[in-house]
């Protein structure tokens, strides 16, 4: 098996390194870039499998990148690092098109953790998701993950690819109410609990994105199990 | 440039008092020259009426049919009463109403005038050149018997005037730029009696009109000195008053007041006022010079604690590079340094949060559905410790507050966190949230040891750790929670908890 390749983007040399060096120790073979348009020169050039992106960066802000990422049609997996106190730009880098955070400072055994699951689910989605899944419908919603597109009333929500994912999952089971851990599982591919609001912070994007198109509340939290999607 | 107030104010009453000046005068003007007018008709229908019996007596009228030998001639007397011409009445004979008169036969000079009975009528023509104002002196007189055609012209008619009107009555004429007014006046068997002179009301409104004017012009300039003195006597509070305030400025003292005894009550307002603001002033820099401190003692207090780890760290790391220490010891010593950074980790992270919480009220908060935060906050803990038993009792949605949701999941979340930390090991925590007065109260207990009462308020202060509490904490949970329940109007009080440790309680404020 090749080593899977990693871009590394942060305007600190020293943290740059310093994940350099620990990732490599796991394996990874790993690229790296100071600042954002680098990083957008490295992603249009190299053949990445994920990219680990700040979003404090000098030039372009790490929200910009990820969009830019997303709108040339890169489907490579995002993983924003953020300080606590960078909930907007966190808030603002997950709605671009990024697929999980961490708050800095991290567990070296945390980021490559989340790194694996996110490569795991990359591969499992390129290998099967046009095979194998069919578009759902539930009444007036629609996900297509082979299209990539969600719709209520022929209205496209607008999703990014993890928020598709989840409504996905949620929607194959109506009715079913997913605990965090199993919605972890199928949507991240996190055999391990994270300690992080992320799930919560994707619901209720997701809610409110249903909100906006004129959907009823159909995502609901049943409390202390999880989360279910009820049939419109 | 600004214009001063009292200029403004004077040129206001300037304009005010000339338009009532100017006004008022133009209407005495009018109404006297529309009196004047009236009465002037009424003096000549007078002076008309009074020679009636003088002209029928001098024309014959009321006398048996006179034989033509008893004629009286009519005469034409100029202004001093002495005859000018004398025409005979029936030769020639009268012109109808509306024309001229036959021009005074000049060419033809009657005799001079006999008839004694013409002599009193003379005298009445002179004696009512004394009339008095508005007619002045009686130009001519004439009169007509529209039966024979008579006529009779006493005094002089300017050249131009029109024939005798057939009817009674007052009328204007214009004759070379001259106003004449002249009374009919009708007598006895269709006798016809006109009086007529110069107007003089034009001249006698005309005189007015200068003396409107004049007194225009001396009310604007008495106007003018008086409302400059008064305006600048009556703004003397005001200057005072802005005199009193640049002191403060210069002085840079907000204590001082500028409302005083004496002042005028709008200037007493805006003295008001602006006390009120200096007041607001002082205590705004006041609370910031406060906060300040409080910046500067946080920063202070932060240093000192993060200090410590990281000299741990530090001599941890020292150890492990040392040739000295056998390879367990180095992998202690890095497994210490690893704790320790974890630990300054967790004090960094909360002293952002609280450095949020304190940075004041959530402005514009969202809608917030407490409950599902506390759900996911249990869960988070859950995870974290797997050992304690939550219990949690949540309505089955909301309660929904207006607030800040990464606020209040770190209020939930730290509360548990507390309670996990500083409850009994493996022991049971209860977590209730509920909605309250239209916001929501949060309760979290737990069966550790608790807060001695005594102990309750200085644990909620930053860096102050509870009297059982291990080196791993921050110190700045509960100051955390205190700080985001005050940012969202509400406030953590505790207690003892009926498991039997500590119980604490967070109230938000509906809004």
């Amino acid at each position: 098996m090749t080593k899977a390749r990693v871009l590394v983007v942060d305007d600190d040399e020293v943290i740059v390194d310093s994940l350099r060096r620990g990732l490599e120790l796991e394996g990874y073979s790993v690229a790296t870039a100071g600042d954002g348009t680098q990083a957008l020169r490295v992603v249009a050039a190299d053949q990445l499998d994920a990219v680990v992106l700040d979003v404090g960066l000098p030039d372009l802000n790490g929200r910009i990148v990820a969009a830019r990422m997303r709108a040339s049609g890169l489907a490579t997996p995002i993983l924003i690092l953020s300080a606590l106190d960078q909930v907007d730009d966190r808030i603002a880098g997950l709605e671009a098109g990024a697929d999980d955070y961490l708050v800095k400072p991290f567990a070296m055994d945390e980021l490559t953790a989340r790194l694996r699951a996110l490569l795991r689910r990359a591969t499992y989605h390129s290998d099967h998701a046009t095979s194998v899944n069919p578009p759902v419908r539930l009444g007036p919603l629609l996900v297509d993950s082979h299209a990539a597109v969600a719709t209520w009333d022929g209205r496209d929500l607008g999703l990014t690819r993890r928020e598709l994912a989840l409504l996905e999952t949620l929607a194959r089971n109506p009715g079913v109410t997913l605990s965090r851990g199993r919605l972890l599982e199928l949507v991240w591919g996190y055999d391990f609990v994270p300690d992080s609001r992320a799930l919560d912070v994707f619901i209720s994007y997701l809610r409110r994105k249903l909100d906006t198109a004129g959907a009823p509340r159909i995502l609901v939290t049943v409390r202390g199990v999880g989360f279910v999607l009820r049939r419109p | 440039m600004r214009s001063s107030l009292s200029v403004r104010v004077t040129a206001g009453v300037l304009v005010v008092v000339a338009a009532v000046l100017i006004g008022g005068g133009f209407l005495i003007v009018n109404v006297t020259e529309q009196r004047d007018a009236r009465d002037a008709g009424g003096e000549l229908q007078r002076i008309a009426g009074n020679l009636t019996p003088l002209v029928a007596g001098t024309l014959g009228i009321g006398r048996p049919a006179n034989s033509p030998g008893d004629a009286v001639p009519s005469q034409l007397l100029d202004s001093h009463g002495q005859p000018v011409a004398v025409n005979s009445a029936r030769n020639p004979p009268p012109p109808p109403p509306g024309q001229n008169p036959p021009p005074p036969p000049g060419q033809n000079p009657p005799p001079p005038l006999q008839d004694a009975g013409l002599e009193p009528l003379r005298d009445a023509f002179a004696a009512s050149g004394d009339t008095a104002s508005p007619v002045g002196q009686i130009a001519f007189v004439r009169a007509l018997n529209t039966q024979t055609g008579e006529h009779l012209i006493l005094g002089t008619v300017p050249p131009g005037f029109p024939a005798m009107s057939a009817r009674a009555g007052v009328s204007t004429t214009t004759i070379a730029g001259h106003q004449w007014r002249s009374a009919v006046v009708s007598g006895p068997a269709g006798l016809l009696i006109e009086a007529a002179a110069p107007e003089r009301i034009s001249a006698r409104a005309a005189s007015l009109r200068t003396t409107v004017i004049w007194t225009t012009l001396a009310g604007l300039a008495i106007a003018l000195v008086a409302t400059l003195l008064v305006t600048r006597r009556a703004l003397r509070p005001l200057k005072v008053l802005a005199r009193k305030t640049a002191r403060i400025s210069d002085a840079e003292d907000l204590g001082v007041r500028v409302q005083a005894p004496g002042q005028p009550r709008e200037v007493a307002a805006l003295a008001g006022e602006l006390d009120g603001m200096l007041a607001r002033l002082d205590s705004t820099i006041a609370a910031r010079e406060q906060a300040l401190l409080a910046a500067r003692r946080f920063a202070a207090d932060a240093g000192h604690e993060l200090r410590t780890p990281l000299q741990s760290i530090r001599s941890n790391l020292d150890i492990a590079r040392s040739s000295d220490a056998s390879p367990d010891e180095q992998q202690f010593a890095l497994a210490v340094a690893t704790q320790q950074s974890e630990r300054m980790n967790r004090l960094v992270d909360g002293l952002q949060s609280l450095a949020r919480g304190e940075a004041g009220l959530v402005k514009c908060g969202a809608q917030v559905d407490l409950g599902d935060i506390a759900d996911s906050a249990v869960y988070v803990t859950r995870t974290r410790h797997p050992d304690l038993f939550i219990d949690v009792d949540l309505p089955e949605s909301g309660p929904t507050v207006l607030g800040d949701g990464d606020g209040l999941w770190r209020v939930i979340e730290n509360l548990l966190e507390n309670a996990a930390r500083h409850g009994r090991p493996g022991g049971r925590i209860t977590m209730q949230v509920a909605p309250l007065n239209g916001g929501a109260e949060i309760l979290v207990d737990d069966d550790g040891p608790g807060i001695p009462p005594a102990e309750r308020e200085r644990v909620m202060r930053r860096f102050q750790r509870g009297p059982g509490a291990t080196a791993a904490g921050s110190g700045l949970g509960l100051a955390i929670v205190e700080a985001e329940a005050h940012r969202h109007g509400g406030r953590l009080s505790l207690g003892t908890s009926e498991l039997g440790g500590l119980h604490a309680r967070v109230s938000i404020q509906a809004r």
